[in-house]
Formats: structure tokens, sequence, C-alpha cells
């Protein structure tokens, strides 16, 4: 990709580092500064930054990845050094002298592509043992392959139990009524959770720690709470005859459960290639796990497509700092994807990113009718769809409580009680109709994203 | 279980069941020919456990609802769109420099990027308004700036928000005098702020129909804003105002009518100066000699026009008679004196040097030079300093305020280049440059900033001056980073002294000093269709 002052900044891992970091990309503060463009991959560059000590901290950044290393001490990462070197480079290239890479930066250059080329040795070996690439000994592999056999053969047994145990606690519940569920301490939730992650179904234990909080959630408990509970069962009903499901509602029974599939699987899939429009993002944090949901929209295929990225939580400090900050909001790419299978297919991985193109115009949905059929032809083939992706071409954000959307129809979409940046919004659309997306859960929409007359603006 | 018309009954029917229980409250079969109801009663007559039952009819009505859904309508009427702005937005440079801003980096230049776009006539990104107009909510300094380049965008924004009121009530005289005749506090004494700026005879006229119903303590706050766009048509009312109980209104109204040359309080003034001040000529050696008579002590007329009798508690070894005397003197221009003598100001007040009265001569000159802005005599004063440096407790403006605020921008800038060239010390500790320079609102000039950088250069290069040691600097740097101008913002970047053995103590200053010139900089480009480098 071609890096810009916005893209570099987004890598920071908080905003005072961003700041640090823009304060570095001064000239005067590197003794050197160098540039190797005979490296493979995008220029490899180098710095020395005076800081507080006797010795300049060394700065090395190779930018296809990008990778940086960094002789300071910070814990942070990329560091400030890091980012003011790229952002220098990305600013004035003149000010770095083009050579060959000194030693500190050839052994960091070397000890990388060292890794990159075990790494692929690896995942060729691995590709080769699975497709038809005869191993050197046959009875070795055939004595992997019954090992695999028996460990996904222990799973299904442990997961078996564990949704057994699931049924007859939820049973329970509904014997003895929601309004006693509703005085169980938080524990027996947890609990029971914790019971799904041994058996090996962290899908199904994700979805009863999520139920945990709704008694507390207000007006309407008992129905949301029901159906949750609803469709778990339901989940648990469709694992016990997996076998005979279309293959497609099968993959989402397994997914609701918490088996993953193998990227490397995956990959093999057929992708779908467009003009990807990154219509959105939202991050979200529990006590375990940072997650960020990635929109799209493709240009010819008129789908949303969702890319999830996640990284323990408290693993950076900022609250808005993105997990992968190469797909920015408000720009475009030609690429393949390939989406997870699934009756409703959402969840995508990007196969391959070939261009940034042009914003696609037009996208979107007509008005409110069409995204409600839309999302509710989506619910109707596959029950355990959480969040729709919505983009309306032209919506009008009204300026009564409460807030909603309409169209020119006089159809509306209600605002999500968690939204927050209402007059953000209203001040982008000045009472006019603009194009929004956001995140339609049946109920209420969350918007992520409004197009103005200066462009896309981020909503929280 | 009711026999409901429609299938949409099942799904409360089925909450309330799950709510108590089906140990006490068994799901009903219930007949039914449409979808759901076949479902139901598939379902629920099903061989198995009543909860089991009951989950499975609620999956299939959470189900049927769910994709059944058919959007929902309102009857809200569409929001009245915002008046078009024929102006352009800013660059997209200069917008992402302002959402910067308004997320806490830099937020001291806020201000100078509403005044370039206010400058350029563009427009602030819309998303960035509900920021703008907290902002302005908070400091009602930035509101015209917001309001400027907020346009018909952020007025249509604050028209739906009781917390941007000010927002809207914006430009209209009608609009603010309501607010005047209905509103609280803080809103009616903006409301009229305001309405002086917009309509002055309409301002002083909605003071004067509620003057008498005012509360005693808000009647000074109210006054003194008719200091904008003062003129003599205010005078009848002012000099009512004289007659006030309150003191704090009688020396506010004299204030003003000070201000004003042609009043009769000016005359009062005037002649009373006469009265204590000549001019004559010493008999040996012919020059100018002060002669003060000292007033008497103040009567109940001057007491009316604002004088008061007493030096201020801290103005002790403040005679009384000095007192009154240093404050008729600030009272009149102090032209007064130079053109009566036919004398040169310097020539004046050398005649003071060493004066019996000096000091209340120097105080009343200080005050008049201020508040009448004489360029002239302020020039004379700060080239006079051993003459015109007074004890503070004479409570008259500093010698660097006066110089500052009263002589023309091009000499003050000339001289503090000067000296700011000519002494190794002038931008050290407290001395008079240093505060000058601190004092002056005015952006400098290229020279005077460069003269400026060479000399900081020096301090924290070959004169070793350590940084923390010097009482002030960081004040200073930090005007530094906001009066240089764009153009000489280069002799600030670079070029200091790194290898010296006082440069840490100086580095982090410098580095937030550069840094803020940074941002200005790129401000200056964002605005002239450059992106910034």
């Amino acid at each position: 990709m071609t890096w810009t002052a916005e893209t570099v900044l987004a890598l920071a891992p908080d905003p005072a580092s961003a700041k640090a970091g823009r304060d570095l990309a001064v000239r005067r503060k590197w003794t050197t500064l160098g540039v190797s463009h005979s490296v493979e991959g995008g220029p490899v560059l180098w710095g020395a930054c005076q800081g507080s000590g006797i010795d300049p901290y060394l700065t090395r950044a190779d930018t296809s990845e990008p990778a940086f290393k960094c002789s300071c001490p910070s814990r942070k990462f990329p560091c400030k050094h890091s980012l003011g070197l790229f952002l220098l480079f990305v600013q004035s290239p003149g000010d770095f002298t083009a050579a060959a890479p000194p030693e500190w930066v050839a052994e960091w250059v070397e000890s990388r592509s060292a890794r990159a080329a075990k790494r692929a040795e690896r995942e060729s070996r691995a590709a080769e043992s699975d497709g038809d690439g005869t191993p050197a000994d046959p009875a070795e592999a055939e004595k992997a392959a019954r090992q695999a056999a028996a460990r996904a053969a222990e799973r299904e047994r442990r997961v078996a139990a564990g949704i057994a145990e699931l049924g007859l606690w939820l049973r329970d519940l509904v014997r003895q009524g929601l309004s006693t569920a509703a005085t169980r301490p938080a524990s027996s939730w947890d609990t029971m959770a914790a019971r799904l992650v041994d058996a090996q179904a962290p899908g199904a234990a994700r979805l009863v720690r999520q139920m945990a909080t709704i008694p507390a959630s207000g007006d309407g408990w008992p129905e949301r709470l029901l159906d949750r509970m609803a469709r778990l069962h339901l989940l648990l009903e469709g694992y016990s005859r997996v076998d005979s499901l279309p293959p497609d509602l099968a993959a989402d029974v397994r997914a609701g459960l918490g088996w993953t599939i193998p990227q490397e699987t995956l990959l093999e899939l057929e992708g779908v290639r467009d003009d990807w429009a990154i219509v959105g993002r939202r991050l979200t944090e529990d006590d375990r796990l940072r997650v960020q949901r990635t929109w799209l929209w493709g240009k010819e295929t008129r789908r949303g497509a969702l890319l999830l990225h996640f990284a323990p939580a408290g693993a950076v400090r900022s609250e808005t700092k993105p997990i992968d900050p190469t797909f920015v909001p408000g720009t475009a790419f030609d690429g393949t994807l390939v989406f997870f299978p699934s009756a409703a297919p959402l969840r995508a991985i990007v196969k391959e990113r070939t261009a940034t193109v042009e914003w696609p115009l037009g996208l979107g949905y007509a008005d409110v009718s069409e995204a409600v059929a839309a999302t509710a032809s989506a619910d109707a083939r596959m029950p355990w769809l959480d969040g729709h992706p919505v983009l309306l071409r032209e919506a009008t954000p009204t300026t009564l409580t409460p807030p909603r959307v309409t169209d020119a129809t006089g159809h509306a979409m209600a605002l999500s009680a968690r939204f927050r940046d209402r007059w953000r919004l209203l001040a982008v659309s000045g009472g006019s109709p603009v194009a929004l997306f956001g995140e339609w859960d049946g109920e209420a929409l969350t918007p992520l994203m409004v197009w103005g007359e200066s462009g896309a603006v981020s909503l929280a | 279980m009711t026999n409901a018309a429609s299938d949409l009954a099942i799904w409360p029917a089925v909450v309330n069941t799950a709510l108590l229980g089906t140990d006490r409250a068994p799901l009903a079969a219930r007949a039914s020919a449409d979808a759901l109801g076949a479902a139901y009663d598939a379902l629920a007559r099903a061989e198995s456990d009543a909860a089991s039952n009951l989950l499975r009819v609620a999956a299939a009505a959470s189900a049927y609802q769910r994709c059944g859904r058919t959007p929902g309508r309102t009857h809200e009427a569409p929001p009245s769109p915002c008046p078009q702005d024929d102006r352009p937005t800013c660059t997209p440079a200069a917008a992402s420099l302002l959402r910067r801003m308004l997320q806490g980096e830099h937020e001291s230049l806020l201000r100078t990027w509403l005044t370039l776009a206010t400058r350029h006539d563009v427009r602030a990104p819309a998303d960035a308004l509900p920021a703008m107009l907290d902002l302005a909510g908070k400091d009602p300094k930035l509101r015209p700036l917001v309001r400027a380049t907020g346009g018909t965008r952020a007025m249509w924004l604050a028209a739906l928000n009781e917390e941007w009121a000010f927002g809207i009530s914006g430009d209209s005289p009608e609009a603010l005098t309501t607010i005047w005749e209905t509103g609280t506090g803080m809103a009616r004494h903006e409301a009229l702020q305001r309405l002086r700026q917009l309509d002055p005879e309409r301002a002083r006229a909605a003071l004067e129909t509620s003057w008498a119903e005012e509360d005693p303590t808000n009647r000074a706050f109210f006054v003194a804003t008719l200091a904008h766009g003062l003129s003599l048509a205010d005078e009848p009312f002012l000099e009512r105002a004289l007659d006030d109980r309150r003191k704090e209104v009688r020396q506010q109204a004299a204030g003003l009518l000070v201000r004003l040359p042609s009043s009769a309080l000016a005359a009062r003034m005037a002649e009373r100066a006469r009265q204590l001040v000549t001019l004559g000529r010493s008999t040996i050696l012919q020059r100018p000699r002060i002669d003060v008579t000292p007033p008497d002590e103040a009567d109940a007329t001057m007491a009316r026009d604002g004088i008061s009798p007493k030096p201020p508690a801290g103005g002790t070894g403040v005679g009384e008679k000095a007192w009154v005397l240093a404050q008729i003197i600030g009272a009149v221009p102090p032209s007064t004196w130079s053109d009566a003598w036919s004398l040169e100001p310097a020539k004046a007040i050398r005649a003071a040097d060493g004066h019996e009265w000096r000091e209340p001569l120097v105080a009343g000159w200080l005050t008049a030079t201020e508040r009448f802005h004489d360029a002239a005599w302020a020039r004379a004063l700060w080239d006079n300093e051993t003459v015109a440096r007074l004890d503070p407790k004479w409570a008259a403006p500093p010698l660097e305020h006066v110089f500052t605020r009263a002589a023309s921008p091009d000499v003050v800038d000339a001289a503090l280049r000067r000296e700011v060239d000519a002494r190794q010390d002038a931008l050290r500790g407290a001395h008079r440059v240093a505060i000058a320079l601190l004092r002056w609102p005015n952006e400098w000039s290229d020279a005077l900033a460069r003269t400026v950088a060479k000399r900081l250069k020096s301090y924290a290069g070959a004169d070793r001056v350590t940084f923390a040691s010097e009482f002030g600097m960081r004040a200073l740097l930090e005007r530094c980073a906001h009066a240089v101008p764009v153009s000489a913002a280069d002799a600030f970047l670079d070029g200091w002294p790194e290898q010296s053995d006082v440069w840490p103590t100086w580095a982090s200053t410098i580095d937030r000093l550069t840094s803020i010139l940074r941002f200005r900089i790129d401000l200056h480009l964002a605005f002239n269709g450059e992106s910034p480098a």
C-alpha cells in the first residue's frame, strides 16, 4: 500500500506516541538517515536518533509490512522513534541518503527474511502433507492421520457432552422460570460458560456469558433473554443432527459452537473478487478480547462483508486504536475475499488486496424497505445472525427524540441507545439525506459512518 | 392462553410462560390454521418435556418475527434542511488539523485556526461543529469566531440543542433584546454585550429601561459593557449613573466619561488638573519646571466623579493628596500637558525627574497614557525609564504594559528588537524587554523574531545559562511559539546549540516550542491550499 502521514500515524499505539512520533519526524533529530531500495519488498529505512542517553537510538523500519526495530527501551510498539523515522520518510524522502544498509540494519533484514523463509517452508510442508504430495514414510503419515482423527473425534465427544449439559441447564432455567433465573448470581452463568470452554465449545460459552448481562439490561429483558436462550437451544438441537443439515447450515452450527476453520483451508476456497469499500469499523472489548469489526461493501456483488481482527484485551492502551490499521474506513480496494461457509455468508477474510481504487459510487440500499427485506431474508436463511450491515444511500437523521433515520418514503429505523454521536451525525446531515452505514440488529441501527459533503466521517 | 387473532400473539404468550416457568404454567396447546400456529402445534405437542417444547416454540416464534419484519414508519415531520452556505469548506488538510486540535492536540492554536478560516472566508467541516459549539459554550470569546466559521450549519445545529442557544441568538438584535428582557444571569450580560456591538444605541436604551430594577451588584458589570462603541450619546445616562449609591457603579461610569473628551466630566477633570499643575521656568537654567499645588482632600464632587479619597489597602506610603493628584492627572489626556506647555513629552517627563511630586505625576501619566492610547507619551515614558519606573504601591499600570498597549506597533517592535540585540540580559529574568514581549499581544516582525532566536541560542550555548534558573523563561518560550511569524519559524526550528553542556536543561521546552511552531506552519500551509510538508 501507499503510505501517507495519516496511515503511518494510525500505527501508533496511543495518541501520545503519535504526537511524539510527529515531533521526531524532523531532520535535525536524526544524526544518520538512510534508505535502501535493494531489499526485496518495500524500502528499508534506518536512522540514529539522539535520546537522553549517551548512545543514539538505532531505529530500523521495513516499509513493506511494515516492521520496526529500535534500540530504545520503550515497551510501546511501534515506538516513537520508529514512527518518527517512518513519518519523516513519508514526508520528506529527500532527507534519506540512498545507501547499502549498514551492518546493524543488514543483520536485522537477514534475520527477518530467514524467519520468513522458515515460515514459508513450514507452510509448504504443511500444504504438501495435506495434498497429494506423498510423505516420505507412509507408515508415519498414516499414524499422524490416525492421531488427528482421534483428536477430532475426542473433541466431538467432549462438545457433545458439554452441550448435553448446557441443554439440561437451559431447560432447568425455563422450568423454574426466567424471573427465578434473573435472581441467580452472575457466577452461575460464569460456571456454565467455563464448563463449555472446558468442553471445547467456546462459541457456546460466549453466548452464555452474553446472556448473563441481559436480566440487568432494563425493560424488555425477558424477551431478549428468551430469544437468546431459544436460539442457543436451536443451536444445540442443530448440532444433534448436524450431519443431516445442508452443508452451509451445518457450518453455521459448528461455527456457532466454536469450531474454527484454519486459515489455510479457507484460502483454498473460492474467493470473491470485487472493489470492496470499507464502510465502517467498530472496536469492542470485553475482559478477554478486543475485536475489530471492519465492514466492507462490494461494488458489483452489492453485499456486505465482515472482517474480524482479534487482539488480547489490554494489549493496547488506547480504546480507539485499531488492531489492523491498514483497513482505513472511507477507502476502497480491489481484492479477493473468501467468505466463511454459511447459509448467509457475511464473515470473510482477505485473500488478496490488489490495489487501492476510487470510492465506488451509488453503493447500498435504496431505502429502508429494501434494507429490512434483505436483512430479514438473511435471518430466514441463518437464524443465528446478530448484526446486519446496512448501508443506506439516502437517509435523513431526525431531530426529535428518540433519534431515527428516515427515507424518502417515510419509513424509519430507530437508532440504537448505545449510539453516542448523534450530534455529529446531525451536523454532517444538516437535515438533508446522507449516505449512512450502520449495524442493524433488527430493532435499532448503530451508525458507524456517514458521508457528508467533505467525505466519510466515522461515528462512535 | 388467549385465542389471538394473529400469529404475533404467540410470542408474548411464550415469554409469559417462560417468566413463570413451565413447572408452574405449562404452555397450553393452541390450534390455529396459520403458519406459525401450525408450527406451534407441531412443536408444543412433540413428545418431549415442556421446557424443550417451550424453547423450540420460542425459537420458531423469534425467527418468525425477525423474518417477517416490516419497516417502521414515523409520523415525525422531516427536519427543515439547513440553509445553504455558499462559502467553500476549508481544505482537507485544514479540516484534519482542526480535528486534531479538537481532540486535544495544540488546543491553544484553535483560535488561530478559527481566525485563519474567518480571514479566508471558509467553513469548518460539519463533523467538527458539535465539538466547536461545546468549546464556544465554555468560552464566550470564541463565539463570534465559531459563528463565523460554523456558518449556517452551526446555527441550524445550535437551534436543536439548548446548550448551544448562544449560537443562534447570534446576530439578531431582536433576539438579543428578548434574552435581555426575559433571560437570567450570564446570558443577559452576554446578550447585552453582543447587542452593544451590533447596535450601541439600542443596547444602552435596553439598559436604561430596566436600570431601576437591576440588582445593584450587577449594575457595574452592565455599565462596563458600554465601553464598546462609547459615544457622547451615552453621556446623559452615565452622568446619572454617577449618582448611584454603589461606589463600583460610580467609578465605572466615571471611567467611561473620562474617555469622552467633550463630556462634562472630562471638562471638570481638565479644570481640576489645570489648577493643580502648571509649567514654569527654572530661574537659573531656564529649564521647564513643573509647579504643583497640592489638592485639598477630595470633596463630594470629586467623589461623584469617581475619585477615591484614600489610597487602597496596600498603598502604604502613598499620601492622600498625592493619591488624589495621581487620579486627576490620570483622568486627562497626557497630550493636554505637552500641548499646553508646547513641550515634547520626553522633556515634560524629564521635568518630573527629582520632583517632590514625581511619583503621583508619573502614576497619573502612566494611567492616562494607557487610557488614551497616546503613542508619543508611551514611547517617551519607555525611553525615560529612570523617571517613569514606579513602585507598585501606586497601582499604576506597569511601564511595559503602557508601552506595548499605547505605543504604535512599529515603534514597540523596533525598540524591543534594538534592546534584544544590544543587551545580553534583555531576555533574562525580570528584564523589562522580557516582560514587554510577554505582555505585547501582537505578532512579532520577522526581524524581531530572528533577533530573539539568536539571543536565546546564545543563552543555551555560549552563555551557558541553565534553563531552570531563569524565572519566566518558560513563559517567554511559550509566547515565542505563538508570537513568532511563520516566516521566521525556521530561526527557531534549527540551529540550537545541542552540543552545549546546558542544552539538556533546555531541550524539552525547545521541543515543545518547535512542535507548536511546526503545527502553525502546517496551519498556514493548509489555509493556503498546500498540504503540510
